[in-house]
């Protein structure tokens, strides 16, 4: 505590010396109007765009005060206020600033602006506000900035700034706000800026510094938000965290901290923790579950090992739960179903035994469920059909087994079913195509049997599906049973892009109809029991780029022109009886490749064994990509493709197609975007026309969702 | 001094709005940009004390 006292003793005494040396400066620079005019023409003269974007600043005139961008003191006439943001500026800022000495507010944010911080803003002695984050800035904080004593507000964050956090800072007795974000920082963190008593908003996020956490972090005691997000920072967390009761928002995560989450983080009044990303190690400490505050919870990707502690279920305003990507082990506990506001719960890739809890059936605000990569058993739980909310329903790679529930016809808001590589059996359920808003379907690598149910055909967003490795068969497409007036198939779902259907038993001609298919660009019908002829019709499919059609029982000639001309040879392999057309002549069959199948394989034993060597190669090819597979998975989901999500605004001119908005706007490029709300990301998109609209990806797809948008 | 005790609550409003009524707890996301690679949905979440569209600080 004395310790303490002399320091802010000392940080006293520096502060009574700056304020000497601030009048006698005030003293010797008394401004006058042309003064400032002189200023300003200076500082437009320096950016590159100054003329264009400045039009009005002149040179003859008597008064700045109604320039663009320029506000005035309404006595003394003097400049106090500019703001010159977003106005595409470029070019750099002119030591001239330190000439407008009443200046009390600076917004020169969003431009161009490149070059480095004049040292001379530090002569802006008034500066409560100063916001130049968003542009190019290079080269140091100067640490002289530490005499904008009136300072409230700084942000620097978004440019290109390096070097260490100036520790001098710390004499900025009234600095609130602190966002030095997106820099390229490095050093520690000064512990001497830990020491204000007035900073409520530290963020930190996305530079390199390094060292560890001080336990000092704790002396502000005003801070409510904390972000030091993706730097270098090591050590463990402090064990003293636990004084920071001030703080609401602790973000951590990805950094390299290393050793236990200490207890005395269960003293934190903290609404969000996130500690993801790190290299934290032991159990979750128990306390956790007393932290009733809580409302996102995020321990994802550590070292994490040892049971979910149940006392976790207490947590009843958590809407985000994380602790995926850890070696947890045990079982999920059954009290998780007591967490009624989850939105979130998410504990893939991890080692948890055990069933599914059916009490999980409670959480009827989740949007997404995810426990993949576990080492999940027994069936799905009955009721998980009760999840009405539910956007994602991810359980691949666990050993669950069991029937798929007719039942997930509820999940009427499901956008997103996994359940590849189980021990699913029994047929698909005719229900699945009730699940209207389904775009992405995988059932893959299970023991699922018997056909594809039509009712696919009505899931009109489906954009992908993945039924490969199963047992299924029957004719693919159109059902020989059904004598309905119009026969749904999978293949009139005409936004399908991902077509897997390999290593089946599927048998029958490949139909017609997969040419309506028109945005589908991976086909995948290898290795099944297909016969007759490939049919031109897929010609259609433009947007083609993968076609895989071999080891199968196809006949007559591999077409060539058009689209077919992208796919290779081996597209076709293994198929007998089938022959390339190259120059108009039919002659040579296809090669064998390494059959799989029962054909003959030759007679002597040396033919025997190199067969057998490529079986191997193939075999262990395989096995690597099904490695390879749930990460490419997990990216896609990331970064869904698909028009369901998509909602234009000012839809007077004639409706753009999906490919159209995604190029001019470069796959929703950051460029593009023009705003952000809870729920969703808006891009700006101009057409061909000169008219601009409005593009919204909604996060998720849930009626809440809907309503925000007829709102906004 | 209250913050002896381990663990926390959920945040109750009470006079915190001043003469407005009712104040209201109110779950609310701060502004974040999703990181390269990271959780599409990590945006932080406070609480804040609303009463009319007005948004007062918890106590």
């Amino acid at each position: 505590m004395s310790g303490g006292y002399w320091f802010a003793l000392v940080r006293r005494l520096s502060f009574l010396l700056i304020v000497t040396s601030f009048y006698l400066n005030l003293k010797c620079s008394s401004t006058t109007i042309a003064d400032e005019v002189a200023a300003l023409i200076e500082l437009k003269r320096v950016f590159e765009n100054g003329e264009l974007e400045l039009y009005d600043w002149s040179e003859g005139s008597q008064s700045p005060c109604h320039w663009r961008g320029v506000t005035c003191d309404n006595t003394t006439f003097l400049v106090t206020n500019l703001n010159i943001s977003v106005l595409a500026l470029s070019g750099e800022i002119s030591p001239a600033i330190g000439n407008l000495h009443s200046l009390q507010y600076l917004d020169m944010s969003e431009n161009n602006i490149s070059g480095q911080i004049p040292t001379e803003i530090s002569n802006c002695i008034s500066l409560v506000y100063l916001n130049l984050q968003y542009n190019n800035l290079t080269g140091e904080i100067p640490y002289l900035m530490s005499q904008l004593q009136q300072l409230e507000f700084l942000a620097l964050g978004y440019n290109h700034l390096n070097g260490p956090i100036p520790s001098t800072f710390s004499s900025l007795t009234n600095l609130e706000h602190l966002d030095l974000q997106m820099n390229e920082l490095s050093g520690p963190i000064p512990s001497l800026i830990y020491w204000s008593e007035s900073l409520q908003y530290l963020m930190l996020r996305g530079n390199y510094l390094t060292g560890s956490l001080s336990a000092d972090m704790c002396q502000l005691t005003q801070l409510a938000y904390f972000n030091v997000r993706n730097n270098n920072l090591t050590g463990p967390i402090p064990d003293g965290i636990g004084n920071c009761t001030s703080f609401q928002i602790l973000d951590l995560s990805c950094n390299d901290l290393n050793g236990e989450i200490p207890y005395n983080i269960g003293y934190l009044q903290v609404s969000t923790l996130s500690l993801e990303g790190n290299r934290l190690s032991g159990r979750i400490p128990e306390v956790l579950g007393l932290m009733q505050a809580l409302v996102i919870l995020d321990l994802s990707s550590n070292h994490l090992e040892g049971p979910i502690p149940p006392i976790l279920g207490n947590l009843t305003s958590v809407t985000k739960l994380y602790l995926y990507n850890n070696r947890l082990t045990g079982s999920i506990p059954a009290e998780l179903g007591n967490m009624t506001r989850l939105n979130y719960l998410e504990l893939n890739n991890n080692q948890l035994t055990g069933e599914i809890p059916s009490e999980l059936g409670s959480l009827t605000d989740l949007f997404e469920l995810k426990v993949s990569e576990n080492e999940l058993t027994g069936p799905i739980p009955g009721n998980i059909s009760s999840l009405a909310a539910l956007n994602l329903l991810d359980l691949h790679g666990n050993r669950l087994n069991g029937t798929i529930l007719p039942d997930l016809e509820k999940l009427t808001n499901l956008t997103n079913l996994n359940l590849s590589s189980n021990s699913f059996s029994g047929f698909i359920p005719e229900e699945v195509g009730l699940i209207l808003n389904l775009d992405k379907l995988d059932l893959s690598h299970n023991n699922l049997t018997g056909p594809v149910p039509s009712s696919i055909g009505s899931l009109e967003h489906l954009l992908y599906l993945d039924l490969h490795a199963n047992k299924l068969s029957g004719p693919i497409g159109v059902q020989g049973g059904t004598s309905n007036s119009t026969t749904l198939s999978y293949l009139q779902c005409s936004h399908l892009n991902y077509l897997d259907l390999s290593h089946n038993e599927f048998f029958g001609p490949i139909p017609i109809e997969l040419g309506q298919l028109e945005e589908v660009n991976f086909i995948d019908l290898s290795f099944n029991n297909l016969s007759g002829s490939i049919p031109r019709q897929l010609n259609n499919c433009f947007n083609l780029k993968n076609l895989n059609l071999s080891y199968n029982h196809l006949s007559g000639e591999v077409p060539v022109s058009d689209i077919f001309a992208r796919f290779p040879l081996s597209s076709y392999y293994g198929n007998p009886q089938l022959c390339t057309a190259i120059n108009n002549l039919c002659k040579k069959t296809m090669p064998k490749g390494a059959s799989r199948t029962n054909g003959p394989l030759g007679a002597t034993a040396a033919w025997g064994i190199s067969i057998s060597v490529i079986c191997l190669l193939a075999l262990l090819l395989f096995g690597a990509m099904r490695i390879m597979r749930p990460r490419h998975l997990l990216k896609m989901s990331k970064a869904p493709q698909g028009p369901p999500k998509l909602v234009t605004f000012h839809l007077g001119m004639a409706p753009q197609s999906y490919e159209e908005m995604m190029r001019l706007t470069e796959n929703l490029s950051e460029k593009y975007v023009a705003g952000r709300g809870g729920s969703s990301t808006v891009y700006k998109c101009t057409l061909k026309n000169g008219h601009s609209i409005a593009i919204k990806k909604l996060f998720n797809y849930y009626p809440q969702n809907i309503h925000e948008f007829e709102t906004e | 001094e209250k913050r002896l005790l381990i663990g926390s609550s959920a945040p109750e409003c009470g006079h915190t709005c001043g003469a407005c009524s009712p104040c209201k707890i109110q779950i609310v996301s701060y502004e974040c940009e999703e990181d390269f690679g990271s959780h599409a949905e990590a945006c932080p979440l406070g609480y804040l004390c609303l009463c009319h569209g007005k948004s007062f600080p918890i106590p």
